[in-house]
């Protein structure tokens, strides 16, 4: 079974809520009621008059025990007494005297009732089994000539059942009212509170791959509601920045990879569209395996960095291992381009002990890369420091060149795939995936790498890389 | 027949012109949007073919500028983008044909053709004039049926005249659309020239088809003047 709306639970526990205080109420006032009505009404009438029949017998210790009520010379005819029932009792049960009201029947009187007159006790109680109403019945103990004797008075209830029977039947139906009406003005705030969310809904399930750009309705109020739509509009904002950034790289690779692909075709097909000589043949066949060696150096970081991409999250953590050798062996790897360019490479030698949690393929990697940069875009007798500094329990290899340096504009974008920038020959251009690849590489392992470049011209790229202590 | 190729990648452009110049076109290269604007605001081309993705603008947005001066020369665009919004993108803007890199050569020449003809008075590969036939994919001239012989400097003098029958073709023009030169030093060669097709596709004919107009150029056309 479906579970019922969110707005019909919300009203549905808001009435429930509201019935169960309602509820209390109502009980609690009713009691209160009853207990004023019969205190009040009944039992102080009933007490008053029990006081009084109870004087008038003790007033008269020699007469026979009668009930002072109608008859002949009794000038205190009381009309309250039609409805009230007097009798005289002994502490044995026996009835002693009656009013004409009572006719044959008489009140009753328990053995609990008798044996609490004993202890001098006034004792209130209703009957149920009277007659037609409940009787309220007052047991009051007196002593008549030395004995001591019981007065009861009793009325029928029926006027207080009246009224409290009203007054239960106005409770209920005022409680039923307000029941409703709360039930309505919860209906009408839930979903006055809930139409926004589901304006909200009714967006998000339209928002795809293909209309990213469109953001949820916000309530124009900063309260939950509102709170909830930024946050949700930001991480929107952040899956765009995301798939634009997968866009653009995917739009960047096939151009990368058509580009040398086109050359390579047209090549071929112009070499072959007409007879010509053999120089020429080589010449092209030459050209042609530039174009593969360059597709394949493509592929190869392709693959590098889409493996990355898929291998994804922090690596575990590696065995330290020094950098020195690193260091040394990145710069002799580049010592004969840098020789046949002129370019000079300082390295400042770490000490031997000095070692990073890096696995040395990886960090060997990175400074490949960053020295190729380096030689590359270095003017002829050109200078490049490589320096090692410790601190905060990091590592930061610093690898600074004399070039045309980067414009403030690029510093950020060097590092985004295919990014190459404006300054430099096209003959030193390369796939612009290497420093794509050394960041994403450092990611992984716990490092970073940042640039900066004076306005003179130069760069320094800086390594950060984790000290293992 | 002369063609503006506006690319980039300078070895991919220096491929594309060797062979559309081995196919007889007069080829421009401009690696700029801004060199692609200027020859074509200076120049009268035949055909342009510009590459999407320029290093200091877009493809496009030259292509819509061009259309927006009133340029009415066929563009085809070609692009390493193969999304069909892209291919979209680049017809509205006013290209006449979209070419997805790496095209085979033999396609770029076929779909130059294939804009030429629905720019120019016939939709066949086939431009005639009279009982003269030339065929623009198999390089075939024919009059009444009975192949004739040409350099390629001659067919491509009969090429223009022919996509423009009954229209006066100055030498300027000629010489603009056959030589590679400064079109002043090559118009001697173009009377040269024409003289020597005159008497190829005229002689043993009763009805001449190539006329001079005085001083201005030539006209190719079953009526005299």
């Amino acid at each position: 079974m479906r579970r019922l709306g969110f707005k019909i639970r919300l009203v549905g526990v808001y009435v429930a809520l509201a019935g169960i205080v309602l509820a209390l109420t109502v009980v609690g006032t009713h009691h209160l009621l009853s207990r004023a009505v019969l205190g009040q009404l009944i039992d102080d009438a009933l007490v008053a008059l029990a006081e009084a029949e109870a004087a008038e017998l003790a007033a008269e210790p020699d007469e026979p025990i009668r009930v002072h009520e109608l008859g002949p010379g009794v000038a205190r005819l009381s009309v309250e007494r039609l409805n009230k029932f007097v009798q005289v009792v002994g502490l044995d049960g026996q009835v002693i005297a009656r009013s004409v009201t009572l006719g044959r029947t008489q009140l009753p009187v328990s053995p609990v009732t008798l044996s609490r007159l004993r202890q001098k006790e006034v004792v209130l109680e209703t009957d149920e089994h009277f007659g037609r109403y409940p009787v309220r019945i007052v047991s009051m103990p007196v002593e008549i000539g030395g004995r001591l004797y019981a007065v009861q008075v009793a009325m029928f209830m029926h006027d207080a059942h009246f009224i409290l029977r009203a007054a239960q039947r106005l409770y209920l139906g005022s409680a039923l009212t307000i029941l409703v009406g709360l039930g309505l003005a919860g209906a009408w705030l839930a979903r006055r509170a809930l139409d926004p969310i589901d304006r909200i809904v009714r967006r998000a399930r339209q928002i795809g791959e293909s209309t990213l750009s469109e953001r949820l309705p916000h309530p124009g109020s900063q309260d939950e509601m509102g709170r909830l739509v930024d946050a949700l509009n930001a991480m929107l904002d952040r899956i765009q920045r995301g798939v634009e950034i997968q866009r653009r790289f995917a739009a960047n690779a096939s151009h990368e990879l058509r580009s040398p692909l086109l050359r390579l075709r047209t090549e071929i097909e112009i070499s072959l569209r007409r007879p010509r000589e053999v120089p020429e043949y080589e010449r092209a066949l030459r050209s042609c395996l530039d174009e593969v060696e360059w597709l394949s150096r493509l592929t190869d970081q392709l693959l590098t960095l889409a493996r990355l991409e898929v291998e994804g999250g922090p690596a575990a953590l590696v065995d330290p291992s020094a950098l020195g050798p690193v260091l040394r062996d990145a710069v002799r790897h580049l010592g004969p381009e840098a020789l046949r360019r002129q370019v000079t490479i300082d390295l400042d030698a770490p000490p031997p002990a000095l070692a990073v949690r890096i696995p040395p393929g990886v960090a060997g990697l990175v400074f490949a890369n960053l020295l190729d940069n380096a030689v590359k875009f270095s003017p002829r007798g050109g200078r490049i420091r490589v320096e090692v500094a410790t601190r905060d329990g990091e590592v930061v290899v610093a690898v600074s060149d004399g070039g045309p340096g980067i414009p403030p504009d690029e510093l950020l974008r060097v590092f985004e795939p295919f990014y190459r920038g404006k300054v430099g020959a096209p003959a030193t251009s390369g796939t612009g995936l290497g420093l794509a690849i050394c960041r994403t590489l450092l990611d992984r392992y716990g490092g970073a790498i940042g640039v900066e470049s004076p306005a003179g011209g130069g760069a320094t790229f800086r390594v950060r890389l984790p000290l293992a202590s | 027949m002369r063609l503006l190729l506006v690319e980039d990648d300078g070895k991919a452009a220096g491929l594309l012109a060797k062979g559309l110049r081995e196919e007889g076109w007069i080829v421009d290269v401009a690696p700029s949007g801004a060199g692609g604007d200027e020859l074509a605001s200076v120049n009268d081309y035949d055909v342009v073919v510009l590459d999407w993705l320029l290093p200091d603008q877009d493809g496009i947005e030259l292509c819509r500028r061009l259309r927006r001066r009133g340029f009415r020369t066929p563009i085809l665009v070609t692009t390493a983008r193969d999304a069909v919004a892209h291919r979209v993108a680049g017809l509205n803007a006013g290209a006449d044909d979209y070419l997805v890199k790496p095209f085979a050569f033999a396609e770029l020449l076929a779909r130059i053709q294939a804009i030429l003809r629905r720019s120019g008075p016939t939709r066949s590969p086939l431009l005639t004039v009279a009982d003269l036939t030339l065929d623009t994919v198999s390089y075939q001239v024919r009059r009444d049926d009975s192949p004739i012989a040409l350099t390629p400097k001659e067919y491509a003098i009969l090429e223009v005249l022919m996509r423009h029958p009954g229209q006066l073709i100055t030498r300027a023009q000629i010489a603009e659309r056959v030589w590679d030169t400064e079109p002043d030093a090559v118009t001697n060669l173009v009377d040269v020239h024409v003289s020597h097709l005159r008497q190829k596709i005229d002689r043993g004919h009763a009805i001449p088809l190539i006329h001079t107009v005085r001083s201005f150029g030539y006209r190719i056309g079953p009526e005299p003047t």
